[in-house]
């Protein structure tokens, strides 16, 4: 936030390097400004999520003699970390120990883990481990099971007879034995692109959501299953109000939004269409009207005699002569020129240390916790050991310099 | 508001009304007024479910004695509970508006595995396993030894249920699943025991098909429920697949193992009851002999599957002497495997009828068509008898007589196919024994026959004529609802060509075709550029969408679509693909845009809805025909040629574009939805094919979208896309696709409403 911020950096040089006032004491009033009266925009800037397609952004390029080029930008390599963390523990196991990072990019595109449509042979690569440990996840994401009681299909069907009833038979578990490669390879694709969305997805909205994951695991795995009864049941019923919900056939009764009220709709539904030139003027026009202009201005004669009376014009040469009213000596000049812009810059530097500690100082009113009563007289004493480290340096700089100026504080 | 349906007083939760929900509701009132069954196709996502609910319970508080009780049948869990929701919804306006509290009682029943809440059989991942468990449990032998020897483990909800829960009724009100578990927590009362129990005085009960239509679920638990009551399927459309599912049984060589030691089991537990307590086989062959089935009524939680057959069907004499005694029976379940070992070692594939089956076991083993029928009912007996206490392990040779018992009973309607190898594995041995039911008004008749109205109704039932035919009964209404729009909300579109002029289909001949496979892919990447959101996809089969994804994957097609949006593929493991789905609405929801590549007839097409921004286009990649090699379709087929006049093919294309409707409705819910429904498969144009659509998608296919490219769909699209991208308000709505009561009541719009049900 220090980085990002200059102005508040600053701040926190003066007054908490200087030790004015301690680092907490600053950080507590600033962030509770920033959560509840000035939603600052650099607090809540937003994550930039990943774009699906960034593997397939990574296009090789033939560089004439056998070979491939990738191109890698920080962008991709930090998505890929993001999205497929096993990647990056490899790489912080590996790099610069064992493998300079070209060499680990490049086995990275060679490996079969980047190319997962063909079935694993089992060659030894590092990143066979990031494979098996992907498998797992998508594995736990499965056993986690879902939130959302009206998707999941495992208990859609409310029917507990055995798989010897009814026509469709339980071929499936007889068949995955009999799959041809191909056939696995397909299905190996299709995990693999489950597994791709889920993970960007996750990488977008990763953080701050972790520890209640991992919660709801330890609570899934306990066997506790009441547990999850008495959770779950208010997210289930707001799906099902959800889903039974008709908002046109209730009277609407939130309030009255302004509608946004488009005059020609069809020109919004066919969005802006470029400006044809021929629309207003054809070359011929252009033509026509140069050589109109070029007449007008040949022909043009000017008529000074009219254009001002005589007495206007001496009093105006007369105001612009040395001695008129107009050539007085230049007023004094202003104060921001005079003054270089070190000086400027401290002296608004001292501006904002002041403000921000008189904001200290008076949010303690009314003083009516002993809390408040202490941090009173401490923010007085702050106030004071300010003025004598840094206002009064700066005073007695200035009388030394521009002695002429009347400084006074 | 409330409604004045032709004399009805109807409350209906809601400010305005859909003129079509109305128009339901006069049709649904004819249907209850004749006390017939009726057929109704309503669009997705136009209230179809509360309309039901609102005008049955009027007409159940105003004729009491006409109709008691509303069974609502769903298929999916979600779905279940969804109907109860909208039932509380219902209730809390009728509460609010006559300010008295009524006295309906309404619930949902779902299996153990929904509602259990032991604390050890609950954890349990797979609903067999928590039968079983609760069964070692609760079963009233196993009840019995615990006077013995109180250390056995018991279920301290049933047993807090059984002493008291029975005698004080469940209070009224709307009880969802987990209002069940949170009562029964409260009460210490067993939930799932508490609601098979309260059903029988219920007002309205919502459970799934089976517990109707599988006459070994029905039996244990819809058997005693009131003729007068109605009976609602909801989403129907899949109706005669479930129905033949209930009635037919697979058998593999697994199977027959897995059943070898069951006998073995069973072999040994008798020889050591005969040793201790042989005074207990000569009671339950004492009771045999008589007949008395009766008289030892089964305890609620000793039968774990009820008889196979239908009620009418079972016989009510006394089980023959030849398997009375235990050994002789155990003996002949002996010789029965055997004989289905040998039948499975073929080197061919055997398709017979029942008939043919039961000459040959004669001929072979001497086993008689009568024993063969009391085989399900004999096992029953004995498992009770030998106070088996895992009676899942036990499933097996269940199984087996659940087969004998069906194979002697039913001679029409049935087949046996043995096949000694997957078609697409001729090497592998792997042979299996299909007794498949072709006649789905099997499990249905009883239905029908016994309540006094039946109500079929789904988004997608055309055309509506042929389900009348193939479940075999007489509808005193059909009709099927258009949807009134103030904007044309769904857009389909039939691509036929790509950009190259290639025709694009998915039959047969041009399944591996590049240039189609290509064209598909251009579709998909030129609409994952323009469409927000969620696009979801749908290929014919599973192993197509695989050979698909591996083209596209080798082309670099999927890279590109990769740019556009995330991509999430359906997979034959439905914990991952709820894993897939899960993020694939999150990707929607972060307004990251996802695609969704998915199989019509799997199982998201049937039970996920991609409502809003879950689903702003639904491409539908090729005819979803379903794979016509099958021997058991095609005995199906001839079936339906032979006994109901259905044409092989019209039976083919009315499947197919069931499915394919149904994947497509899945992307609208309400007015204020939109969604693109592209079709990608020349063969859409077609009369018979665009015929078979239900009426509410078809009227918005204009001549001009039959055969499109690739190119001119985007066009259109796009045009689309950005009109319904405006505000749209309710003022915009209101007196045309909605209306409030005055509008509702004025004569010129009961007119265009008498118009929106189109009868057949």
């Amino acid at each position: 936030m220090l980085q990002e911020d200059p102005v508040l950096f600053q701040l926190y040089k003066d007054l908490v390097v200087s030790q004015v006032i301690s680092a907490e004491e600053f950080w507590a009033n600033r962030l509770g400004g920033i959560n509840n009266r000035e939603p600052a925009p650099y607090n809540n800037k937003q994550d930039v999520g990943i774009s699906g397609a960034f593997l397939a952004d990574i296009r090789p390029q033939t560089d004439g003699c056998n070979g491939l080029r990738y191109n890698l930008t920080a962008d991709i390599i930090e998505s890929i970390f993001r999205t497929y963390p096993a990647v990056k523990q490899k790489y912080s196991e590996n790099v610069p120990h064992n493998l300079t990072e070209k060499e680990f990019w490049t086995r990275f595109f060679q490996s079969h883990y980047f190319h997962r449509d063909r079935t694993n042979t089992g060659m030894q690569d590092i990143f066979s481990e990031c494979a098996k440990q992907d498998e797992k996840g998508l594995k736990s994401l499965v056993n986690q099971g879902v939130k959302n009681p009206l998707v999941d299909l495992l208990s859609l069907e409310d029917k507990t007879l055995d798989e010897g009833y009814g026509i469709s038979t339980a071929v499936a578990s007889t068949s995955n034995a009999s799959k041809t490669v191909k056939e696995s390879s397909n299905s190996a694709i299709i995990k693999r692109f489950n597994h791709h969305s889920a993970m960007v997805l996750a990488a977008g909205s990763r953080k701050g959501d972790v520890p209640a994951d991992q919660a709801s695991e330890t609570s899934s795995t306990d066997g506790n299953s009441r547990d999850s009864d008495f959770f779950q049941p208010p997210l289930k019923k707001v799906k099902l109000q959800e889903a039974i919900e008709y908002e046109d056939l209730q009277r609407e009764n939130k309030p009255k939004m302004v509608a946004l009220n488009l005059k020609k709709s069809d020109r919004y539904a066919h969005g802006p269409v470029p400006l044809q030139s021929q629309q207003y003027a054809t070359s011929q026009d252009i033509i026509n009207s140069v050589s109109y202009i070029q007449h007008e201005m040949a022909n043009y004669k000017p008529n000074l005699t009219q254009v001002l009376s005589s007495a206007a014009a001496s009093s105006a040469i007369a105001a612009l002569s040395p001695g008129g009213v107009l050539m007085q000596p230049v007023a004094p000049q202003a104060i921001n020129q005079m003054v270089p812009t070190e000086i400027q810059g401290e002296l608004k530097h001292l501006y904002v240390a002041v403000g921000e500690l008189l904001r200290h100082f008076w949010s303690c009113f009314p003083v009516n916790t002993p809390f408040l009563e202490e941090k009173v007289t401490k923010m007085k004493t702050n106030l004071e050991r300010f003025q004598m480290t840094k206002l009064r340096p700066f005073q007695e700089k200035i009388q030394r310099q521009y002695l002429s100026t009347n400084v006074s504080l | 508001m409330k409604l004045n349906i032709e004399g009805l007083l109807v409350y209906f939760p809601y400010d305005y009304i859909y003129p079509e929900q109305y128009s339901y509701m006069l049709e649904l009132k004819r249907t209850l007024d004749a006390k017939g069954h009726g057929v109704l196709e309503m669009p997705s996502g136009t209230g179809k479910t509360i309309s039901l609910l609102s005008l049955i319970v009027a007409y159940q508080r105003a004729f009491p004695l006409d109709v008691t009780k509303l069974i609502y049948c769903s298929r999916t869990v979600p779905e279940i509970e969804k109907v109860v929701e909208e039932l509380r919804k219902l209730m809390e306006f009728y509460a609010k508006e006559t300010g008295e509290v009524n006295n309906f009682l309404a619930l949902a029943l779902s299996s153990r595995k929904n509602l259990c809440i032991h604390p050890e059989v609950s954890s349990l991942r797979f609903g067999k396993e928590v039968d079983g468990k609760c069964h070692s449990l609760t079963a009233s032998y196993i009840r019995a030894q615990r006077h013995s020897n109180p250390n056995l483990p018991a279920c301290r909800f049933y047993e807090e249920f059984d002493s008291v829960g029975r005698q004080v009724p469940l209070p009224a009100g709307i009880y969802n699943l987990d209002d069940l578990k949170e009562f029964g927590r409260r009460k210490g009362w067993c939930p799932y025991y508490l609601a098979r129990y309260s059903i029988l005085h219920a007002n309205i009960v919502v459970y799934s098909y089976h517990y109707l239509l599988d006459p070994k679920i029905a039996d244990l638990v819809s058997k005693e429920l009131a003729k007068k009551s109605v009976v609602v399927f909801d989403e129907a459309h899949n109706i005669d697949n479930v129905c033949i599912d209930s009635m037919s049984v697979n058998i593999t060589r697994r199977t027959l193992d897995r059943c070898q030691n069951n006998v073995d089991t069973l072999q040994n537990t008798i020889h050591k009851i005969k040793e201790t307590d042989a005074a207990k086989l000569r009671e339950e062959y004492r009771r045999l002999v008589e007949g008395l089935k009766e008289a030892n009524v089964a305890r609620e939680t000793d039968v774990y599957l009820s008889n196979p057959v239908l009620p009418d069907e079972i016989l009510q004499e006394a089980v023959p002497g030849t398997i009375r005694t235990a050994e002789h029976f155990v003996g002949f379940l002996r010789r029965f495997l055997e004989y289905l070992k040998s039948r499975l070692r073929v080197q061919h594939v055997v398709q017979e009828s029942a008939l043919q089956f039961l000459k040959d076991i004669f001929d072979k083993v001497c086993i008689d068509r009568k024993p063969l029928r009391f085989c399900a009912e004999r096992l029953q007996s004995l498992l009770r008898t030998l106070e088996i206490a895992d009676i899942a392990d036990f499933s097996a040779v269940t199984l087996i007589s659940n087969f004998a018992t069906l194979v002697s009973t039913y001679s029409q309607g049935f087949t046996i196919i043995i096949e000694p190898f997957e078609d697409r594995t001729p090497t592998i041995a792997n042979p299996v024994l299909h007794f498949s039911c072709m006649d789905p008004s099997i499990a249905i008749k009883p239905v029908f026959q016994r309540f006094q109205s039946v109500v079929i109704t789904s988004g997608t039932l055309s055309p509506l004529d042929i389900y009348p035919r193939i479940l075999d009964f007489r509808p005193v209404t059909m009709a099927s609802f258009t949807m009134t729009l103030a904007r044309t909300c769904l857009c389909p579109l039939i691509v036929g060509r790509g950009n190259d002029q290639v025709a694009l289909s998915s039959k047969f001949e041009t399944r591996e075709d590049f240039a189609v496979i290509r064209n598909y892919g251009n579709l998909l990447l030129e609409m994952s550029a323009i469409v927000p959101d969620g696009i979801v996809a749908f290929f014919t089969s599973y192993i197509y969408m695989e050979n698909i994804v591996a083209s596209w994957y080798e082309q670099g097609i999927l890279e590109n679509i990769q740019r556009n949006k995330l991509i999430f593929i359906e997979t034959q493991d439905a914990a991952e693909t709820s894993m897939a789905l899960e993020k694939y609405q999150e990707a929607c929801e972060n307004g990251r845009g996802a695609i969704l590549l998915s199989v019509a007839r799997g199982k998201v097409s049937e039970g996920i809805d991609f409502v809003h921004h879950f689903g702003r286009a639904v491409i539908m990649f090729g005819v979803p025909y379903v794979y016509t090699q099958s021997r058991i379709l095609k005995a199906r087929l001839e079936y339906l040629r032979d006994q109901f006049q259905i044409r092989e093919n019209d039976f083919l294309t009315f499947d197919a574009m069931r499915h394919a409707a149904q994947c497509v409705g899945r992307a609208i819910r309400g007015k204020t939805d939109y969604g693109l429904m592209i079709f990608a498969d020349k063969r859409y144009a077609r009369a018979d094919k665009r015929g078979k659509l239900p009426r509410w998608i078809q009227e918005h296919i204009s001549d001009g979208s039959l055969n499109l490219t690739v190119d001119e769909a985007v066009q259109l699209s796009k045009h689309f896309l950005r009109q319904m991208a405006q505000p749209f308000r309710q003022e915009d709505q209101l007196g045309l696709s909605l209306l409030t009561l005055q509008q509702l009541e004025s004569e010129e719009m009961l007119q265009k409403i008498a118009q929106i049900a189109h009868q057949t």
